[in-house]
């Protein structure tokens, strides 16, 4: 299962944001069925299921911590999605913030505008990628309690 | 130099439902399950990027290293307040990679030379801890307690000396150990991400709170900086080390919060050590070195929305400017026993800033305080600790006042209550409900200082004296309403025509037993040095 990553720093190029596809997304429009960040080809079968949880290591947790990890984890995509207002709404808004940032640094002309497109960029991809992250990580969860709950696995659990 | 030991190995923060994993930056099979030591991962990623459980460890293999297809570290859990998620090198020989050198130490506290029994064989950059500072301890549940205590110690380089072999460590010796004959342990090199040259942010938060970061060599030259530390609460980075090639990179940048904090860490090369930061929290035991970079800043806050900052213990070189902080920042700056260049402060910010300065220098009893209003004064300071001027029966230490030469933004006056006057002291006495009178005495070295005296009357265009003290009391007989009264009579003060110390004074009678608070003001528009010493120790009788 391949995962793409980000954070490439400068490597993603100077991306205009008028480029960025989100912009005209709301967020309830984040879904895994149409990922951009995250590249995942969602299991059909248990057996599937069973080998792509352990990826995040979810075969060694127990029930109760995985309980635990599903409610936190809900609340941190609840927090990220209230964030991600701004970054959807806005993205000059943080694209401003960089510019400032990089102004006071010392960077100037072509070269301030430049990274500060990159910056925000990547700053916006980074929040898009912890929402689909998120999103993920939990169904995970739940799909390992379920499959433990049809005893379609035996799993040793050592967390 | 404080050594900050927190925990006992007992009390290290633990959760019963922590699991361990394991990092080998130089394994080549592009990493394994993580769960075992033998099966380590082969990035950091694999960890950071994917769920995890509050007291989750990762343990990374020393002398290892990440420098090619480098993806900065992205986050995507918490940890708690109680219990932070973990990401520390590995202090319990888990790879058995440890070595016992021959040689062994007499380890001084607060030095950085360490004298050998022998010549040396330990490489420069590799760490290492003295005695019992530290024990090897695996504990799958919890990580050791010297990355709390930052107990072991990079070796910047060992010389041979012409008597003795000497080991330098970049930042001071703060453990327990002494005397001659200390047993050396070699742990090896941190593990490093990225190279000075690589264009990545090596670890981006994005509001994930609660990480523990301890004893990684992190390198890059991103704008955004080595670390990135985005609205993340609680993080706490131990034992770094953050390098950069001084192109247009920092080492820690963009907001940090008020919550985080940072120990015997070390920037190098940066252009920036804090860019856009730090907006608050703690650094302690530390060195900036800026590497001789052009246009360097040690603490970059400007752009940030800086707070209150704790900077302790620590070491500023080869940089161009000590500080620059936001023109819109209310920022205060508290920096004790910090080491930095002995030139005139360089600043910019606004009128609202203020740098606190305790054991400056690292020189005992040298106290300062600064404020942007300062701008081409030959001290660049607003307060000054000294002993070259003692007044007989006072205090045992003077205040040098060098008051600010500017106008507008820049100068005092009596026009803009609290903001455009100088608090000299601000000093609480207990009292009961007996009147008393609080004196405080001031001079000027030279009678030239001054072209017109202070006025320590209210003039009739101003609000109050130019130079007054005041008592702020109790005035109710059952709530705590407070009266304020300041000294308000004329000619007490004769700088241009005396250099003998005078005084003025306010009596004040609470009618509750209580606090008072004691101050002292000045707001004169500069009319030239107006350079003046004042001894703090209040009179009261």
């Amino acid at each position: 299962m391949s995962k793409k990553t980000i954070i490439a720093g400068v490597g993603v190029g100077a991306v205009a944001l008028g480029g960025v596809a989100l912009l005209n997304r709301t967020d309830n429009a984040i879904t895994l069925e149409n990922p951009q960040e995250i590249v995942w080809v969602k299991p059909t079968t248990d057996i599937g299921w069973a080998r792509d949880v352990q990826i995040e290591s979810l075969d060694i947790r127990r029930d109760a911590t995985l309980t635990k990890m599903i409610a936190t984890h809900t609340a941190k995509l609840a927090k990220e999605e209230e964030a991600y207002i701004k970054y959807q709404t806005c993205p000059q808004c943080v694209r401003f913030e960089w510019w400032e940032r990089l102004r006071g640094s010392g960077m100037r002309g072509q070269a301030l505008e430049d990274e500060a497109d990159a910056q925000a960029a990547q700053d916006i991809r980074q929040r898009l990628w912890s929402i689909e992250k998120l999103k993920q990580s939990i169904e995970r969860m739940d799909k390992e309690l379920d499959l433990r709950a049809r005893s379609a696995v035996t799993r040793n659990p050592r967390d | 130099m404080i050594k900050y030991l927190i925990l006992l190995f007992l009390l290290v923060p633990y959760s019963a439902q922590a699991a361990a994993f394991y990092g080998d930056f130089g394994t080549t099979t592009g990493g394994g399950a993580g769960t075992a030591s033998t099966t380590s991962y082969g990035d950091l990623n694999q960890f950071v990027n994917v769920a995890r459980n509050p007291g989750d460890i990762i343990f990374l293999r020393n002398s290892t290293a990440s420098t090619t297809n480098v993806l900065g570290a992205t986050f995507l859990s918490d940890g708690t307040l109680n219990t932070p998620i973990y990401v520390s090198r590995d202090l319990d020989n888990i790879w058995s990679g440890f070595t016992t050198p021959v040689e062994t130490a007499t380890p001084v506290f607060g030095a950085t030379t360490i004298t050998l029994s022998a010549s040396s064989t330990i490489g420069t950059d590799n760490w290492v801890y003295f005695g019992t500072d530290c024990v090897e301890r695996y504990n799958p549940k919890t990580i050791n307690p010297c990355a709390l205590s930052n107990d072991v110690y990079q070796v910047a380089s060992t010389t041979i000396g012409s008597a003795n072999n000497i080991l330098t460590l970049y930042l001071p010796y703060n453990g327990d150990m002494s005397g001659a004959g200390v047993a050396i342990r070699n742990v090896g090199k941190a593990p490093i991400i990225g190279t000075v040259a690589l264009n990545t942010i090596i670890m981006a938060f994005s509001a994930d709170d609660y990480w523990f970061i301890y004893g990684l060599d992190m390198r890059g030259t991103n704008a955004g900086c080595v670390i990135g530390p985005s609205a993340t609460r609680g993080t706490i980075f131990n034992g770094v080390v953050l390098q950069g090639n001084g192109v247009t990179d920092c080492g820690v940048g963009s907001s940090l919060d008020g919550s985080m904090a940072m120990n015997s860490f070390r920037i190098f090369g940066a252009l920036n050590g804090f860019n856009s930061g730090p907006s608050g929290g703690i650094l302690n035991d530390f060195i900036i070195d800026c590497n001789n970079v052009a246009s360097s800043i040690a603490l970059n806050t400007n752009g940030a929305r800086t707070e209150k900052v704790m900077i302790t213990n620590g070491k500023i070189i080869n940089c161009v400017r000590e500080s620059a902080v936001s023109t819109n920042a209310s920022a205060s700056f508290l920096l004790r026993n910090v080491q930095r260049p002995n030139t005139p402060l360089v600043l910019s910010g606004s009128a609202h800033n203020v740098f606190y300065y305790e054991d400056d220098y690292g020189i005992v009893g040298l106290n300062r305080t600064a404020t942007y209003q300062i701008q081409s004064n030959e001290f660049s300071t607003t307060t000054q600790s000294t002993t070259t001027v003692l007044r007989s029966g006072g205090g045992p230490v003077s205040m040098a006042v060098y008051p600010p030469s500017g106008t507008g933004n820049t100068g005092i006056s009596t026009n803009y209550f609290p903001f455009s006057y100088m608090k000299l002291l601000d000093v609480p006495f207990y009292s009961d409900t007996s009147s008393k009178t609080y004196t405080v005495w001031a001079m000027s070295t030279s009678t030239a200082n001054f072209v017109v005296d202070p006025l320590t009357a209210t003039a009739t265009s101003s609000s109050t004296p130019e130079f007054y003290i005041e008592c702020e009391y109790y005035g109710h007989a059952t709530n705590a309403s407070r009266l304020l009264k300041k000294s308000n009579t004329a000619a007490q003060i004769d700088f241009n025509g005396s250099t003998a110390w005078q005084s003025i004074s306010v009596t004040c009678q609470p009618v509750q037993a209580g606090v008072n608070y004691i101050r002292v003001w000045y707001a004169k528009p500069s009319d030239g040095f107006n350079a003046f010493i004042i001894d703090p120790t209040i009179v009261v009788s």
